[in-house]
């Protein structure tokens, strides 16, 4: 299968909601809280509330008549989805590919990036300083894995589990806790002899292929450490891309105003260097004083992140958009379809590339421009462009607020 | 900022790190000569590292308190946030 494993992040929060009420509330820490007054139900109990024996779905009532010290507080959603965003977002200063797998819940590809185990650390301590959250992180080669270690040490966790390890965390597992195992799948693997995850990957791949159903088959690779489910990066419109936008003083200046997109697109490449990845699309914007957005998108002909192409590809479409008679206030760069560096396969740049010698990358740009024309660079609608990415959407910033303060 | 610009989002100009701000309302009088009244809406910002006289929130017995983070201290402070701004509406 693949030549190199992959390095999957899962974060999971511990208790989310009500982290997320302890977070704005410091009266609450280190005290048993349930949530879901409102619903009649425990949604969500803190640690000392779990100690206690309250689990979820359990009723309100019940909880107030045995446990008269619990705190029970209201649900409130609203506020958890921003922790959520913030969270994600957070995820999203390390790696694009972050897939919200739920509102408390992520995955995240860390296999580009050189010291994912540090990033990781990282991440949680992010999550913690800035949210005031605590997330159990899990690593490993693949999605099920990486679902496996973030379980691990509930709570506060952080396990990393390396191919090699895989048995040693599969042997007491119960397949029935193994993610996307329903109780029906259970049963089923159970008649076939398989109690345990380990079980299951001891099988060879030939009775695997002739007695599994196909998710059945695709856990008993994902467990082994092969991947098999990608990570999903658009959760809500927002492609995996890496953006820039720069705010300057109002001109008319060309060679100003395309000097700020060039510093656009040398920030926006010296982060996608650092992340190891390549992009095959670019959209430009420029914004008028009237807030006016006016746009473009090139695809590239090879994935890149030398910015002196990405310029290169741009430079048609600026002259277009630029009209010398208004004045422009801010200019953006965002490259999309990233792929990793080590993927990149070289196609027609291929070995100007390795050259990385300017001159010699010109004249090609020139030559395949000449042969290719608008193949290379295709301007789209702006409309549609603004449709696409809903820079237009006005949006509200919440901040949660944290109470009163003496 | 470097120009005062025609245009200004309020967003950018008093936010710096989004996913770690938060808000809090100011009941006392307490931080009066740092110009932070009563009935002030603070910006605040989780997690980021007080230099000596940063206006900081700090938790105390389960309550929240503004203080100036000191240069020295013999006990533990336990910083929440560093205040960022102060939102004040006159009307």
């Amino acid at each position: 299968m693949s030549k190199k494993p992959k390095i999957i992040l899962h974060l999971d929060g511990d208790s989310f909601f009500v982290a997320c009420e302890v977070s704005l509330n410091p009266k609450l820490k280190n005290k048993p809280v349930i949530t879901g007054f409102e619903r009649g139900i425990a949604t969500a109990m803190s640690q000392e509330a779990k100690k206690l024996g309250i689990s979820r779905g359990m009723p309100v009532f019940k909880i107030k008549k045995l446990y008269p010290k619990v705190i029970i507080v209201n649900s409130n959603y609203h506020s958890y989805e921003m922790f959520s965003q913030r969270a994600f977002n957070i995820v999203r200063r390390y790696t694009p590919f972050v897939e919200e797998y739920s509102i408390d819940e992520c995955f995240a590809d860390l296999s580009n990036l050189s010291n994912p185990v540090k990033i990781a650390g990282e991440i949680k301590a992010d999550l913690k300083r800035e949210l005031g959250i605590i997330f159990s992180v899990g690593l490993g080669p693949t999605k099920v894995i990486a679902k496996v270690a973030s379980k691990w040490n509930k709570p506060d966790g952080f396990t990393v589990i390396e191919p090699k390890d895989i048995p040693k965390f599969l042997k007491d597992l119960p397949m029935g806790k193994v993610w996307g195992i329903g109780p029906a799948t259970s049963i089923h693997l159970q008649k076939l002899g398989i109690k345990t995850a380990l079980e299951l990957i001891e099988r060879p791949e030939e009775w695997a292929r002739d007695n599994l159903s196909k998710p059945e088959l695709e856990r008993w690779f994902e467990l082994r450490g092969e991947s098999v489910y990608k990570i999903h990066t658009e959760p809500n419109d927002n492609q995996a891309s890496i953006q820039t936008t720069r705010t300057f003083p109002k001109t008319k200046n060309k060679e100003m105003i395309f000097s700020e997109l060039s510093k656009n697109i040398e920030d926006a490449c010296s982060r996608m260097r650092q992340q190891k990845l390549k992009s095959k699309k670019v959209y430009l914007f420029l914004k008028t004083q009237e807030f006016r957005y006016k746009r473009a998108e090139m695809s590239l002909l090879s994935p890149t992140d030398s910015p002196t192409t990405v310029l290169n590809a741009i430079r048609g479409s600026f002259n277009f958009l630029y009209d010398p008679s208004i004045e422009y206030r801010s200019s953006g760069i965002t490259l999309s379809e990233l792929t990793p560096s080590r993927n990149t396969q070289n196609d027609l740049f291929g070995e100007v590339v390795k050259n990385d010698k300017k001159n010699e990358l010109f004249k090609v740009v020139d030559k395949l421009e000449k042969r290719f024309g608008n193949n290379i660079i295709q301007l789209s609608s702006s409309l549609n462009a603004s449709k696409k990415r809903g820079l237009h959407a006005e949006r509200r910033l919440w901040i949660p607020c944290m109470g009163e303060v003496v | 900022m470097e120009e005062l610009e025609d245009t200004l989002s309020l967003d950018e100009y008093l936010i710096g790190n989004r996913e770690a701000t938060f808000l809090l309302k100011v009941k006392g009088n307490s931080m009066q000569d740092a110009g932070i009244l009563k009935g002030d809406l603070i910006i605040v910002e989780r997690g980021k590292t007080p230099k000596p006289n940063d206006t900081v929130i700090i938790e105390e017995d389960g309550d929240y308190k503004i203080l100036y983070f000191p240069k020295k201290s013999k006990t533990q402070i336990n910083v929440v946030a560093v205040v960022t701004a102060v939102v004040r509406k006159l009307k």
